[in-house]
C-alpha cells in the first residue's frame, strides 16, 4: 500500500499538565519522503512539544499522528536526533551509535556482529571514523551533533526528526550539519528540524512551518514562508529578507 | 586489540578464582595469617572449619560483593547519576531499622534478624516509591532521590530509638555490630536462604547488561529507539534492589562497595554495560572477600567488615577520581 505520506498529522493538540495554555494548537502537517521540512518559530513557541507529539513520546489530547504503515512500527521507521545530550558516561563514538539498533534487537538482547557492520557503515557515510573510539564526552559540539545524528542512521529509520540540531554549532558546523540533512533527505528519507533560525531553514528546507504560540500560523514552500511579513511576525523584530544569486538571507533592517 | 581485552578478562576471572581458593587457608587457625593446605587431611578440625565457615564464608562474600556491585553499577546507571549507590533509596537504613528491631523484640534469633531485614530494607523501598509519586517537585530521579533521602532519615531515627531502647550490655553491641557489617555469622543454611533472591538479579542484571546503555539516555531518546524507559528502568531498579536487601540482610550494612566498584569497572573495563557490568560483579565479588580476609585476620576480635570496606573504598574513589582520565566531568 502506498501513502501520500510518510508522516501526517492531524488536529494536533497539546496542553502540559497543569499548563494553563496549550503548548500545540490545533496542528496539521504532512512530511513526505525526500523533503526537508523546517518548524520555524521563537523559543517556546511549541516546536520541541511538537516535534514529541510527531515522534509519539507525548499523547495529544486532540488529533492524530498517522504514520505510513508501509514504513513498519514506529521504533523502526521514526528517528529522534535530540540536541546534544548531557551524560556523565564516557561512552565511546561507536557503542554510542550501537544505540541505534535497540529497535532491531530484543529486551535483553545484546547487538551482533551486523548490527556493528551498520555502525561502521554510519561513520564512514559521515566522514568520522577516526571519533569510533572517542569518548562521547571529548567530542566538540559539531562532532557530537554528527554522532548523534550517526546514531539515527544506524537505525535506519526513514524519517529523522530532529531539535534543533544546528543550535550551538559554529558556522561551519552548522553548514556540515545542514548540507548532510539535505543529502540524508535527497537519498529518500523524510527529514523534519526545528530551528529559531530562519537562514538555516531558509538554506535547506523546501518547505517551512512557521509557529507562534502553540499554533502553525504558516505552512508554505520555504521561499513563501520566510518573507520579512512572516518574520517580523513571528519575532517581533525587524528583519529584511533579501534573495541573492537565487539564496534567501535574512538580514537585519537598518 | 582483541588479545588485549580478553587477556584483561582473564586476569580478572582468575585473580577471583584465586582469591577464592587462598581465602580459604588465609585466617588465625592454627596460627594466622595462614594455614598449610596440607592440614586438610591431617587436620580434623581444620578441615571442618574449612567446610562449615569458610567455605560457606567465602561465597557469601563473593555473593555480597557481585551484588553490591552489578546493583551499584546497574542503579548508576538506571539514575544516570555516577553517585548512586544500592543503599540509598532507604534500603540500608530501612535493614538496618528491620535488624535492630529483631534484635531487640526477637531475641535476636538470626534467622528472624536476617527476614526483618530484608523485609523492612524492600519496605523502606516501597516507600520511597510512594513518596516520590506524591512529591510535586523535580523529574522523577530527582523525585526518587529526595524521596529516598527522606525514607534513609526516617528509618535512621528509628534506628536511633532503637539503640536508645536497646539493653547496653546485651542488645546494643549486636545492633551497632550489625550497622557496621560483618559474615561472622554465616553457614551454609544463611547462604542459601539469600541464593534465590541474589541469583536472580544478578542473572536478570547479566541479560539487561547491553539494555542498561539505552535507558542511560533521556527518555525521549529512549522512547523514541524503543524501550519503555519508565518501566524498564522499574523493573531493573525493583530487580536490583530485592537482591541487595537480600544480600544486607545476612552481612548487615557494607558501604562503599556499590560506589566504588563500579567506577573502577568503567575505568578499566569501559562505559558499555556489556562490560562494565560483568566487571562490577566480579571487582566486587573480589574486592568484598580481601576485604573480609583482612577483617578476620588482622586482629584477634574481628573487624567488622562494613569498617575495612569503608577505609579502602574511600580511599580507592578518591584515588580513582583524582587520577586521570576520570569518566565524570566537573
Amino acid at each position: 500500500m502506498k501513502c501520500r505520506y510518510a508522516l501526517e498529522a492531524r488536529a494536533l493538540t497539546y496542553r502540559y499538565p497543569k499548563a494553563a495554555a496549550p503548548a500545540v494548537l490545533d496542528a496539521d502537517l504532512t512530511l513526505s519522503r525526500g523533503e526537508v521540512v523546517a518548524v520555524l518559530g521563537p523559543n517556546g513557541a511549541g516546536k520541541s512539544t511538537l516535534l514529541r507529539l510527531l515522534l509519539g513520546f507525548y499523547r495529544p489530547q486532540g488529533g492524530e499522528v498517522r504514520l505510513c504503515p508501509a514504513l513498519g512500527v514506529r521504533r523502526k521507521a521514526v528517528a529522534f536526533v535530540p540536541q546534544r545530550e548531557q551524560t556523565l558516561f564516557a561512552f565511546r563514538v561507536a557503542e554510542y551509535m550501537l544505540l541505534g539498533r535497540t529497535p532491531h534487537l530484543g529486551f535483553l538482547a545484546s547487538p551482533k556482529p551486523e548490527d556493528l557492520a551498520e555502525v561502521a557503515l554510519a561513520l564512514q557515510k559521515l566522514g568520522i571514523e577516526p571519533l569510533a573510539d572517542k569518548p562521547i564526552t571529548a567530542l566538540s559540539g559539531g562532532e557530537h551533533q554528527l554522532v548523534l545524528i550517526g546514531r539515527a542512521l544506524v537505525q535506519k529509520a526513514p524519517i529523522l526528526l530532529l531539535d534543533e540540531p544546528t543550535n550551538h554549532l559554529d558556522l561551519g558546523n552548522r553548514y556540515r550539519v545542514l548540507t548532510l540533512l539535505r543529502s540524508l533527505a535527497d537519498e529518500g528519507r523524510a527529514v523534519l528540524f526545528t530551528t529559531h533560525d530562519p537562514q538555516s531553514a531558509a538554506v535547506i528546507a523546501d518547505r517551512a512551518l512557521l509557529m507562534k504560540e502553540g499554533s502553525i500560523i504558516v505552512d508554505a514552500p520555504a521561499k513563501e514562508a520566510i518573507t520579512e511579513a512572516n518574520l517580523n511576525q513571528l519575532y517581533g523584530a525587524f528583519v529584511r529578507v533579501e534573495s541573492v544569486e537565487g539564496f534567501t538571507v535574512v538580514l537585519p533592517r537598518r | 586489540m582483541v588479545e588485549r581485552r580478553t587477556f584483561k578478562w582473564l586476569v580478572l576471572l582468575a585473580a577471583v578464582f584465586l582469591l577464592g581458593l587462598a581465602s580459604l587457608f588465609i585466617g588465625r587457625y592454627p596460627s594466622p595469617p595462614w594455614m598449610p593446605p596440607r592440614a586438610l587431611f591431617s587436620d580434623r578440625l581444620a578441615l571442618d572449619l574449612v567446610l562449615t565457615l569458610r567455605l560457606p564464608r567465602v561465597f557469601a562474600a563473593l555473593l555480597l560483593g557481585a551484588v553490591l556491585g552489578a546493583a551499584g553499577l546497574a542503579m548508576q546507571m538506571l539514575f544516570r547519576n555516577p553517585l548512586v549507590e544500592p543503599g540509598f533509596l532507604g534500603v540500608s537504613q530501612g535493614a538496618a531499622f528491620g535488624a535492630a528491631l529483631a534484635i531487640l523484640y526477637f531475641a535476636s534469633n538470626p534467622f528472624a534478624v536476617q527476614v526483618s531485614a530484608a523485609v523492612f530494607g524492600l519496605a523502606a523501598l516501597g516507600l520511597t516509591y510512594l513518596f516520590a509519586r506524591r512529591l510535586r517537585y523535580g523529574g522523577w530521579v530527582l523525585r526518587m532521590v529526595l524521596a529516598g533521602i527522606a525514607v534513609s532519615a526516617l528509618f535512621s531515627a528509628g534506628v536511633g530509638l532503637l539503640k536508645y531502647l536497646a539493653d547496653p550490655l546485651t542488645q546494643l553491641p549486636e545492633i551497632v555490630f550489625w550497622l557496621l557489617g560483618g559474615l561472622w555469622a554465616t553457614r551454609w543454611g544463611a547462604l542459601l536462604s539469600i541464593l534465590p533472591a541474589t541469583l536472580l538479579g544478578l542473572g536478570v542484571l547479566f541479560l539487561a547488561r547491553w539494555r542498561l546503555n539505552v535507558l542511560v539516555l533521556e527518555d525521549d531518546t529512549a522512547f523514541a529507539l524503543g524501550a519503555r524507559p519508565g518501566r524498564e528502568r522499574a523493573l531493573l531498579l525493583v530487580v536490583s534492589v530485592v537482591a541487595v536487601a537480600a544480600a544486607v540482610s545476612l552481612s548487615g550494612i557494607v558501604a562503599w562497595v556499590g560506589l566504588m566498584i563500579p567506577h573502577l569497572a568503567r575505568r578499566f573495563y569501559g562505559v558499555d554495560g556489556r562490560s562494565s557490568l560483568p566487571a562490577s560483579l566480579l571487582l566486587g565479588g573480589a574486592f568484598t572477600l580481601l576485604c573480609d580476609d583482612l577483617s578476620r585476620t588482622i586482629t584477634v576480635g574481628e573487624i567488622p567488615l562494613g569498617i575495612i570496606t569503608a577505609l579502602l573504598g574511600s580511599v580507592a574513589f578518591v584515588v580513582l577520581l583524582a587520577s586521570e582520565g576520570q569518566e565524570v566531568e566537573p
